[in-house]
Order: structure tokens, then C-alpha cells, then sequence
């Protein structure tokens, strides 16, 4: 029987991946379900839509069954430790494949929302922006999306990132820079 | 401390929303951007990149998820967890640590045939002669008694 400790009170999830770090599959796939979104959103997000993203987010969940007895609840919270392992592994892929995959094509999907004409300049703007985070550098762009996507502090990215808060700051910042620059040449080319 | 490079550096990498600035240096921030022009305009054009990201954040993302989670349970016979990785390890050493030790308890008379040192009996019978022999060979003597 599982024992149930304070901790895992606090944080539902750490008696399921107490049950996966002993090869319980059936708490594995309750996981998964519980944290495909936030996998699907990051991997999206770094690599696009496309067979690379999902092959990240598949990496990222054998590694969460692989790497289970590693995660340790009084540290943290799942969630960040998990997003660690998405974001290495969308790196990982990164490494693997050439160029930057459009992005633009997620904001292009057709809505069936009846405000759809109203959604319109906002779904531009969403197309720009997604094409110009494809731009940055895969670093840069995981940064953005952990903190812009996410919402993940800045001690939190960079637990995901492996690096210190403080070279987050300087990321998160020349990532801004990058984008404000690519935004603009881009304002500058519809214009001409 | 707080000083105008500092806020500005703060808008640069975190923008526009005090909220996501670091919570040591909220509040010095806001009153550096009050009374500075120059960082308040700083702070527009932060915010107006900052609208640009939420809009980006709101994105709906489109991946056959389902189809990765498949992939990953089905895989997930083949790729051990942690824990039973941190096990082998010491299977390996205890498996050693068993043959070493019967090894050094094996008599040095050569290899017995395995029916007889697997039968506890004969196994019993084969101890009493090896408990013999060391008496016969270290039990002293009358004599030998005598000298000692």
C-alpha cells in the first residue's frame, strides 16, 4: 500500500511519480495526461507544430518515466522539474534538424468561433509575432516561452534552462531586443 | 540599489508589467519610473511588446498529443525507470559478493560432482569428513602433548 506522506498532500502529483519511479505505467499515463498540455504548448512553441514537437514531447514524457526516482517533491513542485524536461529535450531536437520551422501556419488555423472577424487583427498579430519568435535563437525562444507562455519565473526558467537567474535576465532581454528588431523590419517590409 | 540603468534593465528583460519584475525591486522601480521621463517612455515601448507576447502566449497549439503519449507508453517497457537502473548496480555486486563466496568456501580438492554437493545430506557428510581431517592433522599427539 502507498504510503501518503505531507508532501504528497501538497502536491497531488508526487505520490504519482513516487508510483511511476516504481514502474507503475498506469500512474505514468495519468501524468502524462495531466501535463500533456503544458509539454504540447512548450514544444509548439520552440519547434512549431509538426512531427519535431511531438517527437520532443514523446522524448520529454520517457524521460519523466526514466528520470522518476530522480524527482525529488522537497525541492519543487513537478511541474518546473517536467518543464525541464521538455525544454531539454526541444533543444535536443533543435540541435537535430536544420532551420527554424514556420510557425506562422498555428495562427493561420481556421476558427469556427461566430466572432472569427473579430478575432481577425488579433490573429495577424498572432501570426507576426509567432514568425518572429521563430527568428530567435532556440535558447532565446524557450526562455520567451517559459516565461511569456508559461508564466514560469525567472528561478524557474532557468532550473529549466540549467543556467542562473541572472543569465535568464540577460537572455530574456536579448530575446526582447531580437523580437523588437524583428518586429520592426518586419512593420518596414509590409510597408513598402 | 536602485538606479535608472538598473530600471532600465529590469524593462528590458521583463517589460512593461511590474509583476513580473523581480520582487526585491518592484517597488524602487515604479518610483524610478515615475519621476523619469526617459524610462517611462522605455516602459511604452516595453508594454507594447509585452501586448504582442500575450497575444502570442494565447496561440492555441495543434499536435496530435495523444499519438506522443501512445508512443511514449508503448515505449516504456524498453526504457527502464530510475529506480530499477539504481537497482542493477547492486544486483550485480550482491550476484559477486554470492559467487566469490562460494567460491571460497568450494573445498580445494577440485570440482565434486554437482549431484553431491547439491544433496544436503552428502553435502553434511562431505563437511564431517573436512572436520576429521583438520582434527587428524592439528590435534596434537601424546607426545606431542608432552613437548607442548
Amino acid at each position: 500500500m502507498l504510503a501518503i506522506t505531507p508532501r504528497d498532500e501538497l502536491d497531488p502529483n508526487a505520490a504519482l511519480m513516487r508510483r511511476v519511479a516504481d514502474g507503475d505505467g498506469g500512474a505514468f499515463e495519468t501524468l502524462a495526461r495531466r501535463m500533456h498540455g503544458t509539454a504540447a504548448r512548450i514544444a509548439a512553441r520552440v519547434l512549431g507544430n509538426g512531427p519535431d514537437a511531438e517527437d520532443a514531447v514523446q522524448s520529454a514524457f520517457i524521460n519523466l518515466w526514466r528520470k522518476a526516482a530522480q524527482f525529488d517533491p522537497s525541492r519543487g513542485r513537478l511541474e518546473p522539474w517536467f518543464n525541464r524536461l521538455v525544454a531539454n529535450a526541444c533543444l535536443d531536437r533543435r540541435r537535430t534538424i536544420r532551420l527554424v520551422t514556420p510557425l506562422d501556419e498555428i495562427a493561420e488555423q481556421p476558427s469556427a468561433d461566430p466572432r472569427a472577424d473579430d478575432l481577425l487583427e488579433a490573429a495577424d498579430e498572432a501570426a507576426r509575432v509567432t514568425r518572429a519568435v521563430a527568428r530567435l535563437n532556440p535558447r532565446q525562444r524557450a526562455a520567451i516561452t517559459l516565461f511569456y507562455g508559461e508564466d514560469a519565473t525567472t528561478a524557474e526558467v532557468a532550473d529549466a534552462l540549467e543556467t542562473t537567474p541572472k543569465a535568464i535576465e540577460g537572455l530574456l532581454a536579448r530575446a526582447r531586443t531580437e523580437l523588437a528588431r524583428i518586429l520592426h523590419d518586419m512593420d518596414y517590409d509590409d510597408d513598402r | 540599489m536602485m538606479t535608472a540603468e538598473r530600471a532600465a534593465e529590469i524593462l528590458a528583460a521583463y517589460g512593461a508589467d511590474p509583476a513580473r519584475w523581480p520582487v526585491a525591486e518592484r517597488a524602487q522601480c515604479v518610483t524610478w519610473l515615475a519621476r523619469d521621463a526617459g524610462l517611462a517612455a522605455e516602459c511604452a515601448r516595453a508594454a507594447r511588446l509585452d501586448r504582442a507576447l500575450a497575444v502570442w502566449a494565447q496561440v492555441p497549439v495543434d499536435l496530435d498529443i495523444e499519438r506522443a503519449i501512445a508512443r511514449a507508453t508503448a515505449a516504456l517497457p524498453a526504457a527502464e525507470t530510475g529506480r530499477s537502473r539504481l537497482w542493477r548496480p547492486l544486483l550485480g555486486a550482491a550476484l559477486a559478493a554470492s559467487i566469490a563466496g562460494a567460491l571460497y568456501l568450494a573445498p580445494d580438492a577440485g570440482p565434486s560432482p554437482p549431484a553431491v554437493s547439491s544433496h544436503p545430506t552428502v553435502a553434511l557428510n562431505q563437511r564431517q569428513a573436512e572436520n576429521d581431517l583438520f582434527r587428524a592433522t592439528f590435534t596434537p599427539t601424546p607426545d606431542e602433548e608432552a613437548v607442548l
